[in-house]
């Protein structure tokens, strides 16, 4: 089988974004049992981490391409960020 | 668990259980199952990337064209009678699940140090999996992984993998948005999240080991089973 190379950058900080997220919404799952308005405001915080992610994400992508100098890729990469924005507005227009 | 094993964002099977079981209405469902699929997708990519199992020169044009597929078809969707194109997807999608396993053990796959797939080749694949999955309501994976791997001859893993990472990029522009209007449960967003999460840990996880003739096997059922199920829904 094809194995492509791994970036250890990317594994960890996905890694990171995926614990700040799950100990955020844990948070929200047992404080919103005592009080649902708080839950509701951290379930609202992990949405928008995780949103956030996202462009972080294909940042690293690009950084990737960057240091094995593939400017066409990193350049596309930043298309992606673009896009994202851009999806977002037209559905939101329409 | 499945959306993992397979490189699918989970959708497949929470919107169907959280309409039928929770009585969700249906756009509520699809924006907790976006929601979920961007925590999946990187828990899903982290696990094939750990195994060398994600192409970002795959990745990158996917995000791309998909997107844009994406709004193609849902500006389509509006003169395209989705009831007929269900059931032609549901014959097509069949033909495909067969294709998928049918295919040559020998047959010569996709190695690192080949040449690239060509970005014209990945963009036609991706807008076509980006407008289709638009006018169907089914994500974007579902038809990426077999394109993919049928089309561009890529190993199973690789476009599993790939397509993990792709639906975390893709989901969030219609997760802007739900959570702008208001369609999003953010009190149900904890305990789905966190569950699927989980669920796609182990799928994943199991997904990078198992062998490529299981999960062919495992996908051409979800291909399947997808197929009833839009073909039920077309001809309803």
């Amino acid at each position: 089988m094809a194995k492509f190379e791994v970036d250890q950058g990317i594994l960890k900080l996905q890694r990171i974004i995926l614990i700040l997220v799950m100990m955020v919404l844990a948070l929200a799952v047992i404080i919103g049992m005592y009080d649902a308005k708080i839950g509701y405001y951290l379930g609202y915080t992990a949405v928008i981490l995780l949103i956030i992610a996202a462009p972080i994400r294909i940042i690293a992508v690009s950084k990737y391409f960057k240091k094995r100098n593939d400017r066409r890729y990193e350049l596309l990469s930043y298309i992606v960020i673009l896009i994202i924005i851009l999806t977002a507005i037209i559905r939101a227009i329409i | 668990m499945v959306g993992g094993f397979l490189g699918l964002g989970g959708g497949i099977v929470l919107v169907p259980f959280l309409t039928t079981i929770f009585k969700m209405p249906m756009h509520q469902a699809v924006a907790l199952s976006l929601a979920a699929i961007m925590a999946n997708s990187i828990v899903s990519s982290n696990n094939y990337m750990k195994k060398g199992m994600v192409d970002f020169k795959l990745v990158t044009p996917l995000c791309i064209f998909a997107s844009v597929g994406a709004i193609l078809g849902s500006n389509v969707s509006v003169y395209i009678p989705g009831d007929y194109l269900k059931i032609v997807f549901a014959f097509a999608m069949t033909y495909t699940a067969f294709t998928i396993i049918r295919k040559k053990r020998n047959e010569r796959e996709r190695e690192v140090g080949d040449a690239e797939p060509g970005l014209t080749s990945v963009a036609v694949i991706a807008l076509f999996a980006g407008v289709f999955s638009a006018l169907l309501g089914v994500g974007g994976g579902i038809i990426i992984i077999p394109a993919v791997y049928l089309l561009l001859n890529y190993d199973i893993g690789v476009a599993r993998g790939s397509s993990a990472f792709t639906i975390g990029i893709t989901a969030t522009a219609g997760s802007i948005v739900y959570l702008l209007n208001g369609t999003l449960q953010l009190d149900s967003v904890g305990p789905v999240i966190i569950g699927l999460t989980a669920g796609g840990w182990v799928g994943s996880w199991l997904g990078a080991r198992a062998k490529s003739l299981v999960v062919r096997y495992v996908f051409a059922a979800a291909m399947l089973y997808l197929a009833v199920r839009m073909f039920l829904q077309g001809i309803e």
